[in-house]
């Protein structure tokens, strides 16, 4: 193995793999939900918005770069996870949490499972989804009223928020994570960054909650 | 006033044994007694039975050798914060308790007997990096370098790690991440410790995944359950000191 794989493959290395990509992906996350806001100013900005996002060329590079970070993220979470659970092959019997074990903490791999089983309904749905109605002569496509038409159907929104929980859970242990992983975290800060970190998951979870409980239970 | 506890201890013969529970039951049980003498108490009971008596690790029994193990009731070390099994005392119990003892789980610590296990994957991963190769002179010498109280705090707290894999056994992942960043902190950040310190973490760490230790998920268990309350900032430390090296090392060549 060359130098370099080696550094990705030590323990370290895997780590800081994971909070790197899970930095550029909670960029990502900031900026779909800054675009999802635009709902709110009506369908001509959102559909615009959406439209100037898709046919500038550049996107396939971006989107090539958001799968490389996706992928990155799952796999790399994944055989962390493999190699945690190879490192204790029999169980205690009994066992009491001491430190700051959490059910975020310990179900990371789970909520990270469903967050990617989402993303592929998510993508379904809306990037490769059949349009409600057909796009305007100058080919901007209808995405707003695709939305609509999806939240409206109120088990769609049930999942959508449920994902969305998970997605929150998963982010407060990660932010928090992140720092440490990086060393970036001093002993007086600690504090400071966990509750950040939990602000965050719920900011980010309610933040994408507000479209389906608005357009598919109050509008 | 004495009491009777039951013990469920797990009995192995070798590390190709699967193990079990065994259960055993203990009378007259003083509150003055450590962990360690009723277990004693224990083994000369099966002595005389003609069983084969608990194989169990200590050494000093005076919480500072890290020899004793032993996984109590789900915590390592036991109940008390801050301390090894052999100080822990049997005032901590009480009339009927049921009382698991398991030993410490993890691959890299392969089960020799009973509650006992190999725990020289840690000697390896010292003699990997755990040491620094510059003359320091003799002890006269010690106070020639002066060094700032901080730094020589730091420096002191993270080497009262005792090695003893109390980390290990309650990290979720088995991780030694907290025993390898306290002899990390405790060399590098010293001026004796600092012409190696890169090359240091790098082949400590480099040993310590070839052992088969789990990563760290930043859970604080292993600070909550070290005897010597090292603290989890000097895994932050480590993965500082590491990422540090790599990139050094991927610049210099």
């Amino acid at each position: 193995m060359s130098k370099n794989c080696a550094v990705l493959d030590s323990s370290i290395g895997k780590k800081v793999i994971m909070a790197i990509t899970g930095a550029l992906l909670f960029g990502f996350l900031l900026s779909h939900l800054a675009g999802n806001f635009l709902m709110f100013c009506g369908a001509e900005a959102y559909n615009n918005y959406s439209h100037a996002l898709v046919s500038n060329p550049l996107i396939y590079v971006a989107e090539f770069f958001l799968a490389a970070v996706f992928l990155g993220h799952i796999i790399n979470g994944i055989i962390l996870t493999v190699r945690n659970k190879k490192a204790r092959p029999v169980e205690y019997a009994m066992t009491q949490s001491l430190g700051e074990k959490s059910i975020a903490s310990q179900t990371m791999i789970w909520s990270g499972l469903i967050v990617f089983y989402f993303l592929v309904i998510h993508l379904v749905t809306f990037k490769f989804g059949t349009d409600v109605s057909p796009a305007s002569a100058d080919g901007v496509r209808d995405i707003y009223s695709l939305v609509v038409a999806r939240f409206s159907e109120k088990i769609y929104s049930i999942f959508y928020i449920m994902c969305m929980i998970m997605l929150g859970f998963h982010l407060s242990h990660a932010i928090q994570s992140l720092f440490r992983t990086l060393g970036l975290s001093q002993p007086k800060y600690l504090a400071i960054i966990k509750v950040l970190s939990i602000l965050t998951g719920i900011g980010i979870a309610a933040g994408y909650c507000i479209f389906p409980i608005y357009f598919g239970f109050i509008k | 006033m004495n009491f009777s506890i039951t013990l469920k201890i797990w009995r192995q013969k070798s590390e190709f044994d699967t193990g079990r529970f065994v259960s055993y039951n203990l009378d007259h049980v003083s509150p003055d007694m450590s962990f360690l003498e009723m277990l004693d108490t224990l083994n000369v009971q099966l002595e005389e039975k003609g069983k084969e008596t608990v194989a169990f690790d200590h050494d000093c029994r005076e919480g500072i050798c890290g020899a004793c193990s032993l996984y109590i009731n789900g915590e390592p070390h036991g109940p008390d914060r801050g301390t090894t099994t052999c100080q822990l005392h049997m005032r901590r119990f009480k009339e009927g308790d049921v009382i698991y003892i398991e030993p410490w789980r993890a691959k890299p610590f392969k089960v020799v007997k009973d509650l006992v296990v190999d725990r020289s994957s840690f000697d390896r991963i010292i003699q990997a990096g755990g040491y620094i190769s510059v003359n320091t002179g003799n002890a006269r010498d010690a106070n020639a370098i002066p060094i700032g109280k901080t730094k020589s705090d730091l420096a002191f707290d993270a080497a009262a790690c005792i090695g003893c894999g109390a980390c290990v056994a309650a990290c979720k992942n088995a991780s030694a991440m907290l025993f390898v960043s306290a002899k990390v902190t405790q060399l590098s950040i010293l001026p004796q410790g600092h012409p190696e310190r890169y090359d240091r973490v790098s082949k400590m760490v480099s040993v310590m995944d070839q052992e088969g230790f789990g990563n760290c998920t930043n859970e604080g268990e292993c600070e909550a359950a070290c005897p010597k309350e090292i603290k989890k900032e000097n895994i932050s430390r480590l993965n500082r000191e590491f990422i540090v090296s790599k990139v050094k090392s991927a610049f210099s060549s």
